[in-house]
């Protein structure tokens, strides 16, 4: 997966509201009908790259299976923090076809 | 990363493996709802999260800073070695404290003798105004001394030069070992210095006027002794000097004045006290030493200076007052050579001491192989082994450094005790103490200790192969040759060192014994000297001279008086001058010019004093004042002038246009105050030509013991004149003697101190050489046990092991000989009567430490030979 990308895929996951990091991984891999693989384990330090950041925050909760897990929410710094790197994101994109596709009109 | 994490790490570990475990036991449910086994579940949930271990160490790895926690784990693991092998960690440490101590003690001698600042408002900025003949010339002679009271207002007037010119003077009575009881300051000193008292207030304007005096500033050291500190002292009186004074103020602790001297109190200078006060000038704002110079130089002609020598042109020179060497501190030149050898002997010593440590190290790395060969296999880079190697000689370093500080602490406190006269003045006032400067040099010095010990061992160990380190060879094939080499290039360094330090040693302890075998040069058996000195209210000039004739016919008429006469010095008053002789041929001009002192005497002070005469005549009564001037020298100065020549006829003078004196006789060089000094020159003159010189020192040969004519003197000089003192009235031998423990005691000091480092260095270098050799005995055990096995002798032994000695210590003592030839010149202005190069001192040190380096290396020999070759070769 592009580095650094994780970032902002589980930031964007998180927008919906608190999850785990269980919930994060599958959420990433069905949104993405099955093409993004997330080596669960990768996740982890992400989460405490992002958490150390203050992006997120997390609390210890329990599961809808009645396990205790660890929960993520998008602290406001975070949700700033996913608006600028989406639209960094939507740049690179547009510049990327750009080059790949330079007559299309 | 925030050190909130770094140092909560263990926690976040502990929190991220469970939230890790609830992630597996999350997905473990749902394969299970997916209708997997419970274990395929399970093993399907890890394989589908990848490896725990590597997430978790990449998280705490995310937490810490990577050097500081490496850092700490060196740390830990050294202090666990260090623990188990106490006997290794005590050595080095104490090696090591020895010589950072010895360094750190010399450096606070050094520190506050030549760095710490006066404790004034600018200090660089104040001068003292000396004056130069002949500037530039090689007959510039400088004078140095009180300015008359005229002097002193056109400098004031000079206000494109000064700020302030304030004078001062002390107690006419002081003598030069005494410590001072009071100083008069000008009612603006304190201003021009920028002090203030800690408590009341420094001296009105009104107070230096005659009448106004009466008040004094006490010194804190004087206030807290007599006065227990009293808070409430202002205003209460104090007798000094033999007045009454009103304390106004208490000065701070650090205040000294002048530099270098902290009397009990001051009081104010007022024309009556001194009317030849010495002086202290604050140069202007802005303007450089060499710039006023140039300035004073200019109006020079309008300053009225008593002291203008007729043949030259005189210019003024201002002296920091903060150049100790120029200050009225007494610090000299020769103290600070001192000072400064010291600084490099204790060096030589920190040297021997961190090649031991090397030494130690070196042998310890060699049997840690093992080890560092099990670190590289699992991944241990060559830099991190150096790394934890360096940080167990820093700690070691550290430790010993620590263990200095402690050391030098006491030794700041004891020092003073032990210190000679000269030593004890300046320290009295420099206080030895742990500034901040003796902190850095410290800690400057612990790590290039912890460098110079620990660099070449730490990359020495980190360098053994994995294979080699693994399969053990250190037992068959003995010690590695680099190592080896490594060895013996330390012990030769060590060898070499001491044997620098050991020749030092010696050629001071030689030089101290000659110092002390010097006899006077002339018979002091039943010689005895009477001093006198008069009341200020008695007449000048001629009276004095008519009393003293009259007290010299009375002594003379004394049954066991051989006989009597009467000069205006003696052999202990000479030596002090500063005046030099210039030749005025050719052969005497090329002489380096000596400095020395003159004596006024009488035609029969030669015969008095059994001065043998060497050449020429005595003076007599064809000297008189009107006819040329002549005079007698000493046979030290004639071969320095006129080598291989008689200097009888040849002439000298003080200075260029000073007038020229004929040398008519020359007489043994006798033993004076300054007679360790070789550039002496010992000059006498008729007391005819004197041009009124007063010969007021009685000196007096007696038939037997001279003490009962000593008693019998001062009781005719009470009838002759009630008033006058008897200054001394003591035998020559007794003169000599109190004159040779002075003269001595600072020899002797350097010398006992040279002899200290010394003794460390030659026991430091034989600890080396036995330490190194019982490691390689140890290492070549089977091999020694295979030799005899074959059939070797212990003779044979004990010589295959100490020729492992010869080699370093033979190349070092070599080195050792070379390098002292070349570093004991530094020595010469502490040696007397003894060339730095001195053959004999050199040989017999180098033999003292070949004795000592086979006797250390004996033992471990000894040791080689009672192995059993059996139970050595059973080992394998």
């Amino acid at each position: 997966m592009l580095q650094g990308t994780l970032d902002l895929l589980v930031l964007q996951t998180l927008v919906m509201g608190p999850a785990h990091g269980h919930t994060i991984a599958h959420a990433i891999e069905h949104r993405s009908e099955n093409v993004l693989q997330v080596e669960h384990g990768s996740l982890y330090p992400a989460l405490h790259r992002l958490e150390d950041r203050r992006w997120i925050a997390s609390f210890w909760g329990t599961s809808e299976n009645n396990r205790k897990a660890r929960y993520y929410r998008l602290t406001p710094a975070g949700r700033k923090q996913l608006t600028e790197q989406i639209g960094r994101w939507d740049q690179l994109v547009r510049a990327i076809s750009r080059i790949i596709r330079p007559a299309t009109e | 990363m925030g050190w909130s994490r770094f140092f909560r790490r263990r926690y976040w570990d502990e929190e991220r493996a469970r939230e890790i475990q609830s992630h597996i036991e999350l997905e473990t449910d749902e394969n299970i709802a997916r209708g997997m086994a419970p274990e395929e579940a399970r093993q399907a949930a890890h394989r589908k999260f990848g490896n725990v271990t590597f997430v978790r160490e990449e998280i705490y790895r995310m937490n810490t800073i990577g050097f500081i926690e490496s850092l700490w784990q060196d740390l830990r693991y050294t202090f666990r070695s260090l623990r188990r092998n106490r006997g290794f960690a005590a050595t080095a440490i104490i090696t090591l404290a020895l010589g950072i101590g010895a360094n750190t003690t010399v450096f606070s001698a050094l520190d506050a003798a030549m760095f710490r600042p006066l404790p004034y408002r600018d200090p660089s900025r104040l001068v003292t105004i000396a004056w130069v003949a002949a500037r530039g010339s090689a007959e510039q002679v400088t004078y140095l001394g009180g300015a008359s009271l005229q002097e002193m207002e056109n400098w004031r007037a000079q206000k494109q030069i000064f700020g302030g010119v304030e004078p001062f003077s002390l107690p006419p009575s002081t003598g030069v070992e005494e410590p001072v009881a009071m100083v008069y300051i000008s009612a603006g000193m304190l201003d021009l210095l920028g002090v203030q008292p800690r408590l009341g207030r420094g001296f009105l304007p009104e107070e230096g006027l005659p009448g106004r005096d009466q008040v004094a500033l006490l010194s804190d050291s004087y206030w807290v002794r007599e006065f227990d500190s009293d808070p409430a002292i202002l205003g209460k009186t104090i007798r000094l000097d033999s007045r009454v004074y009103t304390i106004v103020g208490v000065m701070p602790s650090d205040f000294q004045f002048p530099p270098g001297s902290k009397p009990n109190a001051w009081a104010p200078w007022t024309e009556k006290v001194e009317s030849n006060p010495s002086i202290v000038a604050r140069l202007r704002p802005g303007l450089s030493n060499e710039q006023a110079e140039l300035e004073a130089a200019l109006v020079s002609d309008r300053i009225h200076y008593s002291g203008r020598v007729p043949w030259a042109k005189m210019t003024p020179e201002f002296l920091p007052v903060s150049d100790r060497l120029n200050s009225w501190l007494g610090f000299n030149r020769n103290a600070r050579t001192a000072l400064l050898i010291m600084m490099g002997a204790v060096g030589f010593v920190l040297l021997i001491a961190c090649a031991n440590v090397a030494n130690l190290l070196l042998s310890r790395g060699a049997k840690l192989q093992r080890e560092v060969a099990i670190r590289s296999a699992i991944g241990a880079s060559r830099g991190r082994l150096v790394r934890h190697f360096l940080v167990e000689s820093m700690v070691l370093a550290a430790a010993g450094a620590l263990t200095a500080l402690l050391l030098t602490w006491w030794l700041t406190h004891a020092i003073p005790t032990l210190l000679p006269a000269d030593l004890r003045r300046l320290f009295a006032t420099y206080e030895l103490a742990l500034s901040k400067r003796v902190f850095a040099f410290t800690v400057v010095v612990t790590v290039l200790t912890c460098l110079l010990s620990g660099l070449i061992p730490a990359f020495r160990a980190a360098h053994g192969g994995v294979i080699g380190g693994l399969i053990g060879t250190g037992r068959t094939a003995g010690v590695p040759r680099a190592t080896r080499r490594l060895h013996i290039g330390l012990q030769s360094l060590q060898v070499g060192l001491a044997l620098i330090l050991l020749c030092g040693a010696g050629l001071m302890a030689n030089s101290f014994v000659r110092m002390t075998l010097t006899d006077s040069g002339f018979d002091t058996r039943n010689l005895c000297l009477v001093r006198v000195s008069l009341p200020q209210s008695f007449p000048k000039g001629p009276e004095r001279q008519a009393f003293y004739d009259q007290l010299l016919s009375i002594v003379k008429t004394l049954p066991a008086v051989q006989s009597a006469i009467l000069a205006a010095g003696t052999p202990t008053s000479l030596g002090f001058g500063t005046r030099r002789l210039f030749a005025e041929d050719a052969l005497g001009a090329g002489a380096e010019p000596w400095g020395g002192d003159l004596l006024f005497v009488g035609a029969d002070y030669f015969s008095t004093l059994r001065i043998p005469m060497v050449a020429g005549r005595s003076f007599g009564p064809e000297d008189r004042p009107s006819s040329p001037l002549v005079a007698v020298i000493d046979r030290r100065t004639a071969e320095h002038y006129w080598p291989g020549q008689s200097a009888l006829g040849r002439r000298f003078r003080a200075g260029s246009g000073a007038p020229w004196v004929t040398v008519v006789g020359v007489v043994a060089s006798v033993k004076t105050p300054s007679f360790t000094s070789p550039k002496g020159v010992q000059i006498y003159k008729p007391i005819s030509q004197g041009d009124g010189v007063v010969g007021s020192n009685l000196i007096i040969r007696t038939a037997g013991d001279p003490r009962p004519v000593l008693a019998e003197v001062r009781a005719r000089i009470a009838d002759l004149n009630p008033g006058a003192t008897v200054r001394t009235a003591a035998t020559f031998d007794e003169l000599y003697a109190t004159m040779d423990a002075e003269a001595a005691a600072t020899p002797r000091f350097y010398m006992i101190l040279m002899s200290i480092f010394a003794g460390v260095a030659l026991a430091t270098a034989a600890v080396g050489i036995y330490g190194v050799l019982s490691y390689s005995v140890a290492q070549r055990t089977s091999e020694i046990g295979v030799r005899m096995a074959l059939g070797a002798t212990a003779r044979d032994i004990r010589r295959l092991v100490m020729r492992a000695v010869l080699a370093p210590v033979c190349a070092g003592m070599i080195a050792g000989v070379i390098a002292s030839l070349w570093l004991t010149k530094l020595l010469r202005s502490l040696l007397y009567q003894i060339t730095p190069h001195d053959p004999l001192t050199i040989v017999s040190m180098a033999a003292f430490l070949l004795v000592v380096s086979l006797a250390a290396s004996y033992l471990p020999s000894r040791r080689a030979t009672r192995i059993d070759p059996m139970s050595a070769l059973r080992v394998e």
